[in-house]
């Protein structure tokens, strides 16, 4: 273009094509050589491009540009052969930069032609291209590699086999020559190949759809072969799809795994720990298999321990109820020998009441007897100055009689000398000796009766002697009752005395009965809740056995024989549940029963 | 000496003892649990104990003297006289002493008690059945009857043979 520009215009417009060039030199990189290669100048952009100042690269032979090796071909010589002989050359170039680095350049050389038609110079204007250059080649790299680990394989739009990779005829075992030109449909089974679904794969890639997943599809020889495969369309400069890549990963191996693996988890899932996977898997998987045998041997011993355990926990649970059932035995043998006490304690506490009362009277029948006896030991000492007195009557009485018997007796005497003295007076004193007959026949009758006063009054001395002392007796007796009777209140005071002791200790003992009487009720309750939380925990056990069952595990007893117990729970008449009514049974009469204990129903413990 | 006396009383008074019974009244008496009896005329006066002064160097039976009404009366204890055993019955003070009329003095006899003046009827009176060696007939002048009972009347002149003899006495 420029030559033409060159050649046809001359000078009338010279200062326009200056113009033009320095347009260009604006946005291409610009250099000019001589024939011989030699730098005649360089624009600023083909400086930036490799780095170097103008100085540098004026004077210098263009091979300063290239690697080495090349500098020294016969190509490059060739190269500037052309050149020098007028042929132009343009084309993606590989030149070295300032400090060897690598720079792709979209270049044209340019021999520039005289008026003679001789060329004088070579004009070369370029472009940057390395990043261009780069990403094809990176592009390139990652398809190389994709091909070298997958298998790739190529189809027409009709399903074709237009090209195949190493990979994916190894995979299938068939030759690239076998499959070349083929339709898809040998890799897929007939019936599938048949089917609407097939083709409508097809048609979705016809319409440029890109279809992705894991095939199943058909190897030489009839062999399966799983793979993770993806169909990408192909699209032309206007849209259209022209051809069918198929990137595909055999995993068939992987598969394989995942099916044993699969039915491995399934029969975990059925309790079955016995299904461990001895098949080597691939790659990755490997891993997997190994932890899904250490989980199913983990899993083993864990149920295995679980059956123990739980055996161990049944067992612990009958143990325990039957200490349950022991203990509210003795709750309730407890509770009734309690209301026994109690009953006997108020027996007692009534028995000792009576007693205390009874005491009481006693001590005051006592105080009235003793009153009574002081009375009567007044009585008796009255009486007793009452026979003083009589013996003190007596006495002068007697005195008296004493001068009535003298009187009697002078009397007496003088009616004798009377009687002499009419004696002696003859006939004179005849009456008078009547008279004085008389008189002493009186003396004799007041002697002869004071001396029967006198034997009755010494009678009655006698009399009153001994009655006094009788009486002093009964006062010696009175006083040995009174000292009996003061005694014997002494003896009520002190069973008083006891008997309140013996009241104030009842209650006490009283008390701590009804203490005692709480305390096992709370026992009642506590055994009631005990109960409870074993028939929970019998209840719980037996599900732990239930869900162990589930399991099988290698070596393990058979669970039925492990249940016995939990299968017939309400036929056992010593099963847990009979036992936890019988308790709960107890504990509720117990509870609501306050004097339960005469009830006969309590016979039974 | 006493002794001697009573017994010459005794053989001197014998013949005089009939002559006595004027009134047949006796006074009877109790000496030593014994019953007597004196002829009521002998009697002077009956008296009641009352306490003797006592003489020395006094004749058997004496106690001593008594003053009665200004005379010096000597008193016998006729128990000791007459040789009754048993001693006293009763106290003294319960005694009685009797006074009688001796022929010059009067003397106190002290008896037991006096118990009746008796009246004695014809054959109430009984002569002492005598058989010669009985020294007690001297003393006892006769028997009386008296309620189914013998009482003996003792002779007054025997008993005090001096005084009754002669009258001299002991003074």
């Amino acid at each position: 273009m420029a030559l033409n520009f060159f050649g046809g215009a001359k000078a009338a417009a010279s200062q326009t094509d200056h113009a033009m060039l320095e347009a260009i030199s604006r946005s291409q990189a610009i250099i000019e050589f001589g024939l011989d290669g030699i730098v005649l100048t360089a624009n600023p952009n083909f400086l930036a491009a490799l780095g170097y100042e103008l100085a540098d690269v004026v004077g210098q032979h263009h091979r300063m540009f290239v690697d080495a090796a090349y500098a020294t071909s016969a190509e490059y010589r060739a190269f500037w052969e052309r050149l020098r002989h007028g042929e132009f050359d343009a084309g993606e170039y590989r030149r070295i930069g300032k400090g060897g680095k690598e720079v792709w350049i979209q270049a044209s050389y340019n021999p520039v032609i005289d008026a003679k038609g001789n060329p004088s110079k070579v004009v070369k204007v370029a472009s940057d291209i390395t990043g261009q250059k780069l990403a094809a080649a990176e592009a390139q790299g990652q398809l190389a590699a994709i091909s070298k680990s997958q298998a790739v394989i190529e189809f027409n739009m009709a399903g074709e086999v237009l090209a195949a990779n190493a990979n994916f005829c190894q995979a299938l075992g068939y030759s690239l020559d076998e499959i070349k030109g083929r339709h898809h449909r040998m890799f897929v089974e007939t019936a599938y190949a048949a089917g609407s679904e097939y083709r409508d794969f097809w048609e979705r890639l016809g319409r440029g759809e890109y279809q992705a997943g894991e095939y199943l599809r058909i190897g030489k020889g009839g062999k399966e072969v799983w793979i993770q495969a993806s169909y990408n369309p192909i699209f032309d400069l206007n849209g259209k799809p022209f051809k069918v890549v198929k990137y595909a990963t055999d995993i068939t191996g992987r598969k394989a795994a995942v099916n044993m693996l699969g039915m491995g988890l399934a029969k975990l899932a059925v309790g079955d720990l016995t299904s461990t996977i001895d098949t080597k898997f691939v790659g990755e998987l490997e891993e997997v298999r190994t932890a899904f045998n250490e989980t199913i041997a983990k899993f083993s011993h864990i149920v295995g321990r679980l059956r123990d355990t739980s055996g161990t926990l049944k067992t612990a649970t009958g143990e325990i109820l039957s200490g349950a059932n022991d203990l509210a035995e003795r709750t309730t043998k407890q509770a009734a020998a309690i209301e026994e006490t109690s009953a006997a304690m108020e027996q007692l506490a009534s028995t000792v009441t009576d007693n205390a009362k009874r005491a009481e009277q006693a001590n005051s029948k006592a105080r009235q007897v003793s009153q009574t006896a002081e009375e009567t030991g007044e009585v008796m000492k009255k009486s007793n100055d009452a026979m003083e007195r009589i013996s003190s009557s007596s006495s002068k009485i007697s005195n008296i009689i004493g001068m009535i018997d003298d009187i009697a007796f002078q009397t007496n005497l003088l009616a004798l000398n009377a009687s002499v003295e009419a004696a002696r007076a003859g006939d004179a004193g005849k009456g008078f000796a009547v008279v004085a007959v008389e008189v002493r026949r009186l003396a004799q009758s007041a002697a002869s009766a004071s001396s029967e006063v006198k034997v009755l009054i010494e009678q009655s001395a006698t009399e009153v002697t001994s009655g006094s002392r009788l009486v002093a007796d009964a006062t010696n007796k009175l006083e040995a009752m009174l000292a009996g009777i003061r005694e014997s209140a002494s003896l009520t005071d002190s069973i008083a005395e006891a008997t309140r002791e013996q009241s104030n200790a009842i209650s006490e003992v009283s008390v701590a009965i009804r203490q005692m009487d709480e305390m096992t009720q709370h026992n009642a309750a506590l055994v009631e809740e005990t109960n409870a939380a074993i028939e929970q925990t019998e209840s719980q056990a037996n599900e732990l056995d239930r869900i162990v069952e589930v399991f099988v595990i290698e070596g393990g007893a058979r669970p039925q024989t492990r249940s016995e117990p939990a299968r017939q729970p309400t036929a056992n008449p010593n099963g847990v549940k009979a036992q936890q009514a019988k308790v709960k049974s107890a504990a509720r009469s117990y509870l609501s029963n306050g004097n339960a204990a005469i009830k006969t129903d309590w016979s039974e413990f | 000496m006493a002794g001697a006396a009573l017994h010459d009383a005794y053989m001197d008074t014998t013949p005089a003892i009939v002559g006595v019974n004027v009134t047949n009244q006796f006074v009877t008496f109790t000496c030593g649990d014994r019953a007597f009896g004196i002829d009521i005329m002998k009697v002077r006066e009956i008296r009641s104990w009352s306490p003797i002064t006592e003489l020395p160097n006094q004749p058997h039976g004496a106690k001593g003297v008594l003053d009665i009404r200004g005379s010096i009366v000597q008193v016998f204890d006729l128990n000791a006289m007459i040789g009754g055993g048993g001693g006293f019955g009763s106290s003294e003070s319960g005694r009685v002493v009797l006074v009688v009329s001796l022929k010059n003095q009067d003397v106190g006899l002290l008896v037991d008690a006096v118990s009746d003046i008796i009246f004695a009827h014809g054959d109430d009176l009984r002569p002492v059945p005598n058989n010669g060696s009985n020294r007690s007939g001297g003393t006892v002048s006769g028997l009386v009857k008296s309620d189914d009972r013998l009482i003996a009347i003792l002779d007054l002149g025997e008993l005090f043979p001096s005084e009754a003899g002669d009258g001299q006495g002991f003074f």
